[in-house]
Formats: C-alpha cells, structure tokens, sequence
C-alpha cells in the first residue's frame, strides 16, 4: 500500500506528466495513421527512452502503446480505415455512425470506451499480476491449440450477413496462413522461391492492403462527389447521460474480455476488439442494429482492446512472457534499464514498478481528455475529398507496410492484398475473418503439432489438461450461440 | 448476386486447385496440415456452390454494376507504376509525381493537386525521415 | 498556372535530390569520415537480444564516434533479409551491421542464401553468449548424469525445447544427444522466449538456452543449469560442470559480432573498430551490459574471422551426421 502510494507521488513529478502527455499525443498520431501500429511506434520510443530514468521512460512507452491502441479508432470510424490493426472491428459500427453524420457521437463513444478499458485494466493490472500471471504459464501446446480453435469460433461471431461467407473467408485465412516455413520441419511451403516470404505473409503488410488499400478501390471505383461538409463532424464529440448509460455495461464487460485477451500471450487487440464487438451484440437487445452504426458496436471493441494494454503487461512484467508484439518490445525496454521481470519487481525494484504502474493511470487519463479534446482536430481529415483521400491513403499504405521491416516485397504482399481486400468486399466475404485465421492458425497448427511431437502421436493429450476442457467448453458455446439465439428469437416471435 | 456469388465459387476452385498443385509437391512428411485446411475450405466451396446453383436469380444486387470501371482501373494502375516508380526513383520524388498524376487524372484542379501533392510529401518526410527517423524507400537512382 | 505547377514540381524534384545528396558520387573519401550519420542494420525485431545489445553499444559509441549512429531493424526470414541487405549496401562504411553467430553461418548452409558468409568483413566482436542445458529447479534431474541415465532407460521419453528447427540451440541439443548416445525428443518453439516459456510451464522437460536468457532465472531458483556448453566453468555459475568435463567435447554458443560490406576502405574499419573498442571497454557499457545480462567477449577482427571460419568448418562436419530436420 505504501509502495502504492509512493508511486503515485512520483508519477506526478513534472517530467513524468510532460512524459506522459507527450507519450500520449505521438501515440494518438501514430495510432491515427493507417498502416503505423502501435508496435511500430513504441519500437521507434526505444532509443529514445535510453537515456531517460526507468520510470520515466516505462511510462513514454505506456504512453504510446495506449495513445495508439486508441488513436487507431479516430481513422477506422472516419475513414473506414483502421489506423491499428486492432481498430478493425470498430471500423464496422464507427464508420456507418460517420455516414449517418454522427462521427462526433462515435469518437466520443471510442474515447470513452477506451478510457473505461484502460483504467479497468489498471485496475487488474495492481491487483491481478501476481495470482494471474501463473496461470499464463500453464498455457501448453494442447491450450494452445484449442485457444486458437476458440478464435475460429469467434469466425461464426463476426459473419452477420452469411455464415456459410464468413466460414468460407476463415478457411481462405487458414489456407493463406499456411504460407512460409513449416514451423516443425523448416521446411519452406508455397513461398515461389521468395525467401522473404519464410516467415509467412507479412502481417502488418497483408492487414494494411485488405483494410487501407482495398478502402482505396472502394473509392475509387464510385463517381466522385462534391462532399463539401458531407463528412464534417456535424454533431458534438459528446454523449448524453443516457448514451453514457447505454454503452457502460458493454464497455465493462468487453473491458475485461479484453484484459483476459491480453493476459493470454499470443491473442492481443486485434482479437479482443472482434470478441468485444461479438459480446457487445450479445449484450444489447436490438441486434439487428449493429452494422449500421451505433454505440455499442464502438463501445465494445474499443473498450476490449485498451483493456489489453493492462493485461498484456502483466505476463510481460511478472514472467517475461510478452503477450504480443508491443509488449515484447517493452520487455526490451524493460531490460535496457536493469529490470528483470520476475517477483523482483515488486520487492527491490517495487519503487519503479508502482511508479510505471501509477503513470498507467495517469496516461489513461490524459488519453481520455486528450482525446475528447484532440479529436476535433482528426476529424478534419474527414472533411477532405475521396479524390484527395485516394492517392494520400494509398501513400501512407505504402510507408505503413515499407516501415515495419524496411522491405519493398511487403509493399507488393499489401498491393496484392488490396485487390483481393477489394474483391473480398465485392463479394460479400469477411477480411476480419480471413485475418483472424490468419493470426491463429499458425496457432492452432503448432499448437497441435507440437503436443503430437511430445505425446508420440496421441490425440488423448489434447485432452489432458482442466484449461483444454474449459477452452473446449466455450469454444462450443461460442459456436452455438448464434443458433441458440436464433431459436429463442423465434419462439418469441411466435409467442407475439 | 447469383452470377457473382458462381464466379466467386469458381475461383475459390481455382485457389484450391492451385494449393492442391503446390501440395503435391511438397515432401510427404509436410503435407497433411496444409491438405486439411485446403480440404475444408474446398468443401465450404462446394457447399456454397451447391446453394448458389439452387437458389433463385435475383437481379437487383448485382456488387459490380454501375462502377466507374476507367477510373477504378487508372487508380490500380496509377498505383501500380508508384511501387515500381518507387524502387527507381525513391520514395520523396515517387510520391510527389503519383500524387500530383492521380489527383489530375480524378478531376481536381491543377493548383489543389500541385500544392496537396507538394505539401503531403514534405510533410511525410519531415515526420518519417527527421522527426520519427522511419527509413523511407530508397530507389536506384536517388 | 502551368508555369506555377512546373515551377513546383521542379522544386520538389530539388528538394529530394538535396535530401538525398552525399549518396552520389563512386569515390569512397576517407579523409574525413565520418561526416554523416552511420546506419547499423541489425536483422532481428527491435527489442530482441541481438536489438538490445547493439542499442546498448552503439549509444556508448556515439558518444565519441562523431555522427549519429542509427539502428535499422531489417528483420524477417531469421534473419536473411537484414543479412542481404548488409552485405549488398555500399561498402563506404555509411553501413555496417550485426551479425549473429552461428546463425548468419549455418543459413548458408541449410538454404539458398542471397548472401555469402565472406560478402562481409568482420569488424570486433562484442557478445559471446555460452549454451547450457537447463531444468526446472523441481525437476527430479539433479545432475547430467541423472539426464543421461533417465534418457537412456526411457528412450524418446525427455522432450527438449528449442527456439526453431535447424536453429542454434536446436544444433547444440541435438550434437549432445548424439555424443551421449540418448534418444530425446526436439520440440521446435517460435523463439526463445516461446521455448523458455514451456519449460517454466513444465510442458517440456529441458531446454537448451544461452546464459543470458536464464541466469535470471537459475539465481531466482526456478530453473537448474546441468552443464555448459563452454571451455570453462561459467564465471558466475562455478558449479556447474561443462559438457568437456563430462566428456562430451560440445563447445557451443553464439556469438554478436559487429561487420562492414566487403570492400569497405581499410581506414574506416580502423576508425570503427577503435570508437567500438573504446565503447566496449568503457565502464558506463559494462555497467548496462551487466545489467542486461550480456556476456561481453571482445574479438579483434582477426580473432573474429578465425571464429567465423572455424563455425563454418564446424557446422558443417555436424551436418554429417545430425538429422535436423525434426
């Protein structure tokens, strides 16, 4: 409790609030910009931090990881265009509300959301390292497995329109995802000889063309309009009591889905949004309504994938397991200034540790007046013609997809993906789905191979383990949810 | 849709067909994993072909008509010939040149698209190259 | 307005000449480097092991080195697409990189590489990071022998964790396995990181790391070292008994070593070489290295292409007889 305190005292030392402020600001930015994820942009912190005390420099890089996990929201709901790969799933409701001339009402829904997400998971973050963090190391191959089997169920979720699509498009990911080097074996599979392709399909590049390049055929293959004032933000990036009231509840629970996500290594924003936007439909009563912009469809993956920032560093901080790939580059961070994860954290270093730990609140909180605040100023972007918006989206694709490993091959894997993004809208399929598959089923694959390889070839292994048995339980409910649901509509509609 | 959705069916055929092929040629030990997932997705495609085929023709949606085809296809193209452009010529002077090329060709005036083309550019280099120190593609020439 | 756009457009192509300017010209001048920022390729993710030790040198050897000293992460392809890229940059020492040993070696050997072991030209070396076999601390393994014996009495039964088929530590568990005449299981990780986590998870029963990624952990009483795979007893680990000693002649580790594109002038190797060195030795770099648990063994860059040579000879008479591809 001391400790506690403590830190809080010394997170707001000047140069500590400067740090954070400014954290937040280039986060939001970075966030904001297609095809930059928040990776990248604590990566480029690094160097940066070097020379800075620990606390100070742990709270930069919380700053930027936080700004830009919500930042990602200010593009996807005004452009269509996540900004991080994790504001896909807001891109769905956030973007219909901008049509409709509600950009403001759907901003302030992402930073609110987003603000209820980080400081929950601040909450879990004080309380939940320690008992959690050994839970994540029980995650063997067979958990691993069946977590990614869990996720291709979410696939079933988040096809509203044709299910039988929306299999066909986590099939089509799975297939793509078996590109590269067999994780096993070493041995290359469909790579055409290209040895940047060992390593499978560039993620960031294959995300950037299906959601940023494939928008820009999108625009481009409509008549352009004079869209003078179309797209402004006609309306105050602000909520009414009732709409504060309708979008807790979704933002509470799709908040600690989130911080679950992010305690599990492997998962991350990405995955959080999409299950935070499939319970947030399951929360609200007028299901037919999520798609065509409201609220809650914001709420909920907002709210998720800033719930993974806290959660995500809890393994990262206790056992040095990072849960994704921002917080693996923290751990680096980490390591720069003498910090070892591990129990010694919270004793000899438990100084530091509470300070971050109490920046992570401050930063949150900025991130919540900064953003109510800062949006206004993003959502100019909106105002700007397609004409215009086609070669400039296009170009910052190609930066976004050129940056992340300094590689022109990952700018052609984003221009071939664009056009089979923009096909897959043509054809009523789903990218979030081929792009969860793309994440999870190397997962799966070596998950499974790698528990056969110990177990001498028996699939009983699968089953060895109490995590196996519960991962396998929701995956079924997650799985019958949608039919359960549809009977029980049924018989209410025959009732009436 | 009934068109559409066919032709869809078709070339996810064809994608099965083409990771079948490459299957075949991988050594044995390495093949199962990709046979399952290929296998499932082409039986997911006949399912899909087999509902299409019985369903009834419905004219009104039909996702690729009354698209502005010339100028989705000069975008494609325009786009193109930057990622090559930009291997000769580097990033800066690439995207100066694809900018100011597509905004003329969409119609905007000649001033907007000199000053928006000229100004982005300076911009991505002075946030990417000096503030953020992000390499930006280099070419053959510069 | 035509004159207008020409005007700007003619602007703009000067503008990114000049920006660009001082990469033209062929004649390499040595008098008065450095005279712009030098670009470090380091061929893996930002924050991994071979990241963080060349961050945590290059910042010391700016500080004397007279330009900036920037760090490109070029990773991908375990590293051949940073290692391509290294070797094919101009050789005006506006480019040098790291390298990882044995890795940068045996991809040359296990696939078609765009590069060729001798495309570049050693420079020091900064880290060498020493293999050894570890356990949980719970383990019923006490001692190698122990390993050997259970290994033996059941064979296939103990499953090894390794960062990669055919990568580094999966190389010195399989080279042990076949000195001792056992039989285990390899199961192949993402990483590192990925193969410790499993062992810690008890889902495997032994892995071989580098120091540097467990120390923390041994001192901490989670894991137990059975042996190294080194010449000598490990500095900070006397305890622990080296593989030789055991009699099993396994030598392994890996080395981060620093290197320019061939050709690069004679002069500017010097001239790196000797701000680098100076980095190494200062007591601010071994402070920090300590602190991130890097084994720092300096190499002149004879010693290091005597090193690299001696990889290559290595790593090619184990192909003979070890089977990696499961």
């Amino acid at each position: 409790m001391e400790n506690i305190l403590l830190g809080f005292a010394n997170a707001f030392k000047f140069v500590n609030l400067v740090a954070a402020f400014l954290s937040v600001a280039v986060g939001i930015v970075i966030g904001s910009l297609p095809g930059l994820s928040a990776a990248m942009g604590v990566a480029l912190l690094i160097p940066i931090t070097f020379g800075m005390p620990a606390e100070t420099a742990l709270i930069a890089l919380a700053g930027v990881y936080c700004g830009a996990m919500y930042g990602g929201s200010i593009s996807a709901i005004l452009l269509h265009t996540p900004g991080t790969s994790s504001a896909a799933a807001t891109a769905i409701d956030g973007y219909q509300m901008t049509l409709k001339g509600q950009a403001g009402k759907a901003l302030a829904t992402a930073t609110i959301a987003s603000f209820i997400g980080g400081i929950l998971s601040s909450v879990a973050l004080y309380t939940l390292s320690p008992p959690l963090a050994s839970l994540a190391l029980k995650f063997g191959p067979a958990e691993y497995f069946w977590l990614s089997i869990f996720g291709l169920t979410i696939i079933a979720g988040v096809s509203a329109k044709s299910m039988l699509k929306g299999l066909i498009s986590g099939a089509l990911g799975l297939v793509l995802s078996t590109i590269g080097m067999d994780p096993m074996l070493g041995i290359p599979r469909f790579t055409f000889g290209n040895n940047g392709l060992l390593q499978g399909l560039p993620f960031t590049a294959t995300l950037i063309g299906l959601f940023s390049m494939s928008q820009v055929l999108l625009l481009a293959e409509k008549k352009i309009k004079d869209l003078k004032g179309s797209r402004e933000v006609k309306d105050k990036v602000y909520l009414s009591k009732d709409e504060i009231k309708r979008i807790t509840p979704v933002s509470l629970w799709s908040a600690i889905i989130g911080i679950v996500v992010g305690i599990l290594p492997g998962a991350g924003g990405t995955i959080a949004s999409f299950i935070g936007y499939n319970e947030a439909k399951r929360f609200t009563k007028d299901k037919e309504a999520f798609g065509t912009g409201i609220i809650e469809g914001v709420a909920g993956p907002e709210a998720a994938n800033n719930a993974v920032t806290g959660g995500s560093l809890i393994p990262t901080l206790t056992l040095g397991i990072p849960g994704n790939s921002v917080t693996a580059i923290l751990l680096g961070g980490l390591v720069i200034q003498g910090l070892r994860p591990g129990p010694d954290l919270f004793t000899i270093h438990g100084k530091t540790t509470y300070t971050f730990f109490a920046g992570f609140v401050i930063v949150n909180i900025l991130m919540l007046i900064l953003g109510l605040f800062a949006v206004r100023l993003f959502a100019k972007v909106s105002k700007v013609s397609d004409a215009v918006l086609i070669p400039i989206i296009f170009a910052l694709s190609v930066i976004g997809s050129y940056a992340i490993s300094n590689n022109m091959l990952d700018v052609w894997v984003m221009f071939i993906f664009g056009i089979v993004g923009y096909f897959v809208k043509k054809f009523n399929l789903n990218s979030a789905a081929i792009v969860l598959a793309l994440i999870l089923g190397p997962i799966g694959e070596t998950g499974l191979r790698r528990t056969l390889i110990m177990h001498k070839g028996n699939y009983m292994a699968l089953f060895g383990s109490t995590i196996s048995w519960v991962l396998i339980g929701i995956s079924v409910l997650s799985l019958m949810t949608p039919v359960i649901m549809s009977i029980i509509e049924k018989k209410k509609s025959k009732a009436n | 849709m009934k068109k559409v959705d066919m032709l869809l069916g078709f070339i996810l055929l064809a994608i099965c067909g083409f990771f079948y092929f490459m299957i075949s040629r991988l050594p044995e030990k390495a093949i199962l994993y990709p046979i399952f997932v290929t296998t499932v997705l082409l039986i997911l495609t006949l399912i899909h072909l087999i509902t299409t085929y019985l369903k009834k023709e419905d004219e009104e949606s039909n996702a690729f008509k009354g698209l502005e085809i010339k100028q989705l296809l000069f975008v494609i193209a325009t786009s193109g010939l930057y990622v090559v452009l930009i291997n000769i010529a580097g990033y800066v002077t690439s995207t100066v040149l694809y900018v100011l090329s597509t905004l003329f060709g969409l119609k905007v005036s000649k001033k907007a698209s000199a000053l928006i083309s000229i100004g982005f550019s300076i911009c991505i280099y002075v946030l990417f190259k000096i503030l953020l120190k992000v390499p930006l593609p280099k070419g053959f020439i510069i | 307005m035509k004159r207008v756009v020409l005007l700007l457009l003619s602007l703009a192509l000067l503008l990114s000449v000049v920006g660009c300017a001082g990469d033209s010209g062929d004649q390499i001048d040595t008098s008065n480097y450095p005279s712009k920022p030098v670009e470090i390729i380091v061929a893996y993710k930002a924050g991994g092991g071979t990241d963080v030790g060349a961050r945590i040198l290059a910042s010391e050897a700016e500080k004397n080195f007279g330009q900036p000293l920037v760090i490109i992460n070029r990773e991908g392809s375990d590293g051949e697409l940073g290692y391509t890229e290294l070797a094919q940059s101009k050789p005006d020492g506006y480019t040098i990189g790291f390298i990882n040993l044995p890795t940068f070696v045996s991809l040359t050997l296990e696939r078609d590489t765009k590069y060729a072991i001798d495309d570049v030209v050693p420079i020091l070396n900064h880290v060498y990071d020493a293999g050894v076999l570890v356990v949980q601390a719970s383990s019923e393994i006490e001692t190698l022998e122990d390993f050997i014996e259970y290994a033996k009495a059941n064979p296939g039964d103990l499953t090894i964790s390794n960062n990669g088929t055919g990568a580094s530590n999966h190389i010195g568990a399989a080279h042990f396995e076949y000195e001792a005449g056992i039989e285990v299981t390899h199961v192949p990780f993402g990483g590192s990181t990925d193969m410790l986590a499993a062992l810690r998870g008890g889902h495997v029963d032994a892995t071989v790391a580098k120091i540097s990624e467990v120390a923390a952990l041994v001192n901490s009483g989670e894991l137990r070292i059975l042996a190294s795979f080194t010449e000598e007893r490990l500095e900070n680990f006397p305890d622990v008994p080296t593989m030789k000693e055991k009699g099993f002649d396994i030598l392994f580790g890996s080395a981060r070593a620093l290197v320019a594109p061939k050709g690069t002038p004679q002069e500017i190797i010097d001239y790196i070489h000797d701000k680098f060195k100076e980095a190494i030795d200062s007591p601010e770099h071994m402070e920090k290295a300590k602190n991130a648990d890097l084994p720092i063994m300096y190499m002149s860059p004879e010693e290091l292409a005597e090193y690299i040579k001696n990889e290559e000879i290595y790593l090619k008479e184990i192909s003979t007889f070890l089977d990696l591809s499961n």
